[in-house]
């Protein structure tokens, strides 16, 4: 890129955007990505572009951006590839400094005569460039987004801590989507596609310095310069944890890489070194890359991999302390004092040690006990809370006992509950109070263990 | 796609550049003759490997060019004799620069190797010899320059480190000599210009030390 990655910024703090290829029909692509602004909280002068509409959602028209005559802080691009030259002159003259262009058919079909006539523009103006072949950037705070996905089929999700940098627009939408569906907030999305001018590398250096960002998730098919990116990472690590999912690295989907952004996949086995040496933590898939941002985002560090269960189904907790061990953590072995402090208050029939087996008929009295024994317990280092909310006994009050639990930030607890409707209501719940939970203890233990791992290297 | 040309290094040549960085070869002398192969060998001391030193024989095993456990001065005349006929029975055209004769060295084999990645440069590669890297993929990588803790988990996360720790009576082997020379191979392919791939394979790695038996570097010319 041209100028800093901290310039990046201004794509997020425009006052006036013009669209090209805003459009009348509710279906192209430009109508949308008009009427998510429009819609929007965003307060600022909306241009479309359109040579033959006069007006478009209550938006008065242009033909091109030479009519305008304020300044055009940023422009998005959504108009068939051998048309993105002229806009991209008219944003040069117009001089206007930030462009997303959504539109692909450059270097990823490999026409790259047409993407190296962007390049030259980009140059000749010095135009910070967003994509090709992507979606643009969504920022939850001030609700301003260039996704052509209509509001009602992809959910934007409330203000937190997760930023997400995809290369692919559509593993993007969906983490966003599921996002909002399931109340994790986000701070900024930037899909960034064939990477013109701003990559991987600009977009993590400048979100290492968003304030808004606490928590990194990048989804990349390739790397173009892994110097530079490990450079920068090393750097950003130190502020804020990174996650990454690397796509590609098989036979198959390397060769699916090139035709997708038209980046080399390259040998996996690097990449994952590169990660490691730079403090990066490595997503196998997609849902470890979702599960390890949001226990990244909520949960303090731990002091070690000692895991307490606490359940009120025998079953479930041997299968816990399966995934605790298959994943690399350990049982805690609570001192002495904590176990017969916790005997003392609940029925002779529970099971106190690891897993500690609070039985079918446990209430939330006797969770609160358990719980509370294992926090102040210097032997435990984590708490795994497993609910099975079919029992009758379980009452909704859990959900506050396990949150204030989880306020005193003393040591991660996590709530695992697998179940229907009446489980799914308890767990947004306690979601919504910034707890983290999990449906499969599989991805409890993954989580909990890249979380220890991750603290232990600082 | 056009292959770039290369340069591929003798093994006494990568022997020279490497031990600027303080890598340790096995003690090895250049035989012309079977009377000088016979009296190099006693100098090194028995027993010693004799392998083939000509850059037109390739797969120097497949070509019966490499013989081992070579006891006395005789069996190492006769040696001499076989490698240089095999060699030309291989390729009749060969250029035959000598045969290597090589101290034997005990101790669990292991591979260092190096390669130039297209996004990232220089990377260092380690693993157990002999079937692992290859059948089972038993390996780690690291970028270059490895710092010696990097190194130190680059030998704890092969699955086959136990073999490193003394099984079955043998004696453990040296990791913090194969450490120091991972880290060197780390520093030298990262200040080599023009560097493609490193081989050294076979590393013998016992109590004592960790020892480069062969090696190979290639580089873009």
């Amino acid at each position: 890129m041209f100028g800093k990655p901290s310039e990046l910024k201004n794509f997020f703090s425009v006052k006036s955007v013009a669209v090209f290829g805003a459009s009348r029909n509710a279906r192209k692509v430009g109508h949308i990505i008009l009427r998510n602004f429009v819609d929007s909280k965003f307060k600022g002068k909306i241009y479309p572009v359109n040579l033959k509409a006069k007006v478009i959602l209550r938006q008065k028209c242009v033909k091109s951006l030479f009519e305008v005559n304020e300044e055009v802080d940023m422009a998005v691009i959504a108009i068939p590839a051998r048309f993105v030259p002229d806009a991209l002159e008219q944003c040069g003259k117009k001089g206007t400094r930030f462009v997303i262009i959504v539109s692909g058919g450059f270097a990823e079909i490999g026409n790259f005569e047409l993407d190296s006539r962007i390049r030259e523009i980009t140059e000749k103006y010095k135009i910070q460039v967003i994509g090709p072949n992507c979606l643009g950037i969504f920022d939850a705070y001030t609700d301003f987004d260039t996704l052509f996905f209509p509001r009602y089929r992809l959910g934007r999700p409330d203000e937190g801590g997760i930023s997400f940098i995809s290369q692919s627009g559509a593993v993007g939408a969906a983490v966003i989507d599921l996002a909002s569906r399931e109340g994790y907030g986000f701070s900024k999305f930037i899909s960034y596609g064939n990477a013109l001018n701003v990559d991987e590398t600009d977009l993590l250096e400048y979100l290492g310095s968003d304030k808004n960002t606490k928590v990194i998730c990048m989804y990349i098919e390739g790397i173009k310069d892994g110097r530079r990116f490990m450079k920068v990472a090393e750097k950003v690590v130190k502020k804020k944890p990174v996650v990454v999912l690397k796509a590609g690295t098989t036979k198959a989907s390397a060769k699916a890489v090139s035709s997708h952004t038209g980046s080399l996949a390259g040998s996996p086995e690097v990449y994952s070194a590169a990660f490691h040496q730079s403090g990066v933590i490595e997503a196998t898939c997609l849902e470890d890359l979702f599960n390890f941002a949001r226990t990244l985002e909520s949960q303090p560090a731990p002091k070690g991999k000692r895991v307490q269960i606490i359940t009120n189904g025998g079953g479930y907790g041997i299968l816990s302390a399966d995934a605790c061990m298959k994943y690399g953590l350990e049982l805690a072995q609570m001192k002495a004092e904590t176990i017969e402090e916790i005997k003392k208050q609940v029925p002779d029939y529970a099971v106190v040690s690891n897993p500690l087996d609070l039985i079918g008929d446990a209430d939330t009295q006797r969770y609160k006990i358990a719980i509370e024994g294992a926090m102040n317990d210097s032997n435990v280092d984590m708490i795994f809370v497993i609910i099975l909310y079919q029992s009758p006994l379980v009452t909704p009050d859990i959900v506050d006992v396990i949150t204030e639990a989880y306020d005193e930030m003393k040591k991660p607890i996590v709530a695992i509950s697998t179940g229907g409707d009446f489980t799914e209501v308890h767990s947004t719940a306690l979601q919504a109070n910034g707890v983290t939970t999990f449906t499969y203890v599989k991805n409890a233990a993954r989580a909990l263990k890249m979380l220890f791992e991750h603290y232990r290297k600082r | 796609m056009k292959k770039d040309p290369v340069k591929m290094l003798s093994v006494a040549e990568s022997q020279k550049k490497l031990e600027k960085f303080k890598v340790k070869f096995a003690k090895s002398k250049t035989a012309k003759t079977a009377a000088e192969a016979a009296k190099l060998s006693r100098q090194i001391g028995f027993p010693v490997a004799m392998k083939i030193i000509s850059p037109d024989i390739m797969h120097k095993t497949e070509a019966g060019c490499i013989e081992t456990n070579i006891k006395s001065e005789t069996q190492a005349s006769k040696v001499f004799r076989q490698i240089v006929s095999n060699a030309l029975k291989a390729n009749k055209s060969a250029k035959i620069h000598g045969v290597l004769i090589q101290e034997h060295v005990n101790g669990q084999e292991v591979i260092i190797g190096g390669k130039k990645d297209v996004q990232f440069g220089p990377v260092v590669l380690f693993g157990l010899g002999g079937i692992f890297v290859e059948a089972i993929k038993d390996y780690s990588i690291r970028i270059a320059p490895v710092t010696p803790a990097e190194a130190k988990e680059m030998i704890e996360e092969i699955r086959g480190r136990k073999l490193l720790e003394g099984m079955r009576g043998k004696e453990p082997a040296n990791k913090n000599a194969l450490k120091k020379l991972i880290v060197s191979v780390g520093k030298f392919i990262s200040s080599e210009e023009n560097f493609l791939e490193l081989d050294l394979n076979p590393v013998i790695v016992n109590s004592k030390e960790a020892v480069v038996v062969d090696a190979r570097i290639i580089y873009s010319s």
